[in-house]
């Protein structure tokens, strides 16, 4: 879906409203290949606004199912999301420049919005880094010869030996510690 | 303008622990360095898609080297039925010097970071791997911002530096949510500089999370900013975090006393 600037002029009394089913399948395959597996129709709902001082405003709901890769085994997991998307588009960089640094605006390119791309960055930029299967999800320790798999809650830094032989000598060195005084 | 110290450094020995632990005399402190230096560099170079965090080495005996590589995704560290990981056991074990003819035995502990937006060195990687598709910056660094917050983090900062959306001339912009108070040292901040490689050149990335405070003289680990962040909608208003849930009990936790020693007797190391 790509929107000239010029078609969305007629929408400065009413807005554009959007209720389509949009398949990005492709391109989000095609370029993002190592972040998910596939993604599935997705159902967008909201609208498009021509405001004043020729600003474009952006107000969706993106629903729909991701298919991400396990970080454990790479099997496919089912991720559902819905994205509220809220964004302004302004003509040129003056008016842009005017704006705070943290707000979502954007400068129109090629005088049109591209609601595919929009869509697609979106959705990337909202799905989580790792997903799980369910059997996943409980801790099950995997290890093989020298080792071992262990979750991040489970981890115990192994106690340091102040006693072993590399160290032994370096008693000396600290006589005030009432460790090593007891040594003596 | 002001100088800003690495808030990992400012914090290490403090709240933070340090990422090799071992001691080696004096003529035998070099090669071991240079060892840990070969052993981190193949890592990074081989595990560049298995989202590692850190690489802590651990040599409590002359013949054997305790590797533990934090990673969010250790399924591509250990590869199918484990094959990559027996295959960089032995990689690394060629790495190693002999000592006194012995080859030296390499163990690996993956330790799986199940919260990876509170991580800095991932979300910044995240970030630019975003960048590098062409994703917007503003739209990238937001994303970020919102799985971190939704993750738990009490509070995130993010900066890109560079041209950005090809600009001729470079610029930084950045995002703070949350509070990030890097003068307080017991404040968990976790940062990290990050490089995204675009048609314009590179833009650099930094990223700041706050995870929650440190106990007093304990160091931090990565299950306490996720507990810290689990337990931070049911105690609303708490800024403790170590005794939250019981989980002490279970924590090798070591009184400031004992970190001031090991510290000396690890001096020169690290």
């Amino acid at each position: 879906m790509k929107f000239l600037v010029q078609q969305l002029q007629k929408y400065r009394q009413s807005p554009l409203v959007i209720d389509e089913q949009v398949d990005l399948s492709a391109p989000a395959k095609e370029n993002f290949a190592d972040r998910l597996l596939d993604l599935l129709p997705i159902h967008v709902t909201g609208e498009i606004s021509y405001e004043k001082n020729d600003q474009i405003k952006l107000d969706l709901l993106l629903k729909g199912t991701a298919v991400l890769p396990s970080a454990r085994s790479f099997k496919p997991v089912q991720y559902q999301f819905e994205i509220p998307v809220s964004e302004l588009y302004v003509q040129d960089e003056e008016t842009l420049d005017t704006f705070d640094q943290s707000e979502q605006v954007f400068l129109v390119e090629k005088n049109q919005i591209d609601l595919d791309a929009i869509i697609l960055e979106n959705i990337i930029t909202d799905l989580p880094m790792t997903a799980y299967t369910p059997e996943e999800t409980a801790d099950n320790p995997i290890s093989g010869d020298g080792w071992q798999i262990i979750s991040d809650e489970n981890y115990v830094a192994p106690k340091r030996d102040l006693q072993g032989p590399q160290t032994q000598s370096l008693g000396d060195f600290f006589p005030d510690e009432p460790e090593n005084k007891k040594d003596r | 303008m002001g100088q800003k110290i690495n808030p990992i450094g400012f914090r290490v020995g403090i709240i933070r622990d340090w990422d090799a632990k071992w001691y080696a005399d004096r003529k035998e402190y070099v090669p071991t360095l240079q060892e840990d230096l070969r052993i981190r560099k193949y890592l990074e170079k081989n595990l560049k898609d298995a989202a590692v965090d850190r690489v802590m080495i651990e040599r409590t005996e002359p013949t054997r080297i305790n590797l533990t590589i934090h990673t969010a995704k250790p399924g591509i560290v250990i590869g199918r039925g484990g094959a990559d990981v027996e295959r960089l056991r032995s990689e690394l074990s060629k790495l190693t010097t002999p000592y006194k003819g012995q080859p030296k035995r390499v163990n690996i502990n993956i330790v799986e970071i199940r919260k990876p937006d509170l991580n800095a060195h991932l979300v910044g990687q995240q970030i630019a791997a975003d960048l590098e598709r062409r994703v917007a910056f503003r739209r990238a660094m937001r994303g970020a911002i919102q799985r971190a917050q939704r993750a738990g983090a009490k509070g995130i900062r993010t900066m890109v530096s560079g041209r950005l959306n090809g600009a001729d001339i470079a610029r930084k912009e950045q995002y703070t949510e949350g509070t990030v108070p890097l003068h307080t040292l017991r404040a968990d901040i976790d940062y990290s500089w990050d490089e995204a490689m675009t048609s314009y050149g590179n833009l650099g990335i930094k990223t700041w999370i706050y995870r929650g405070d440190a106990e007093h003289g304990q160091f931090i680990k990565d299950e306490d900013a996720e507990a810290s962040a689990n337990s931070r909608g049911s105690r609303s208003g708490s800024r403790g975090r170590g005794n939250a849930g019981g989980r002490q009990g279970n924590r090798p936790r070591r009184p400031r006393s004992e970190q001031s020693t090991q510290a000396r007797t690890q001096g020169g190391n690290n």
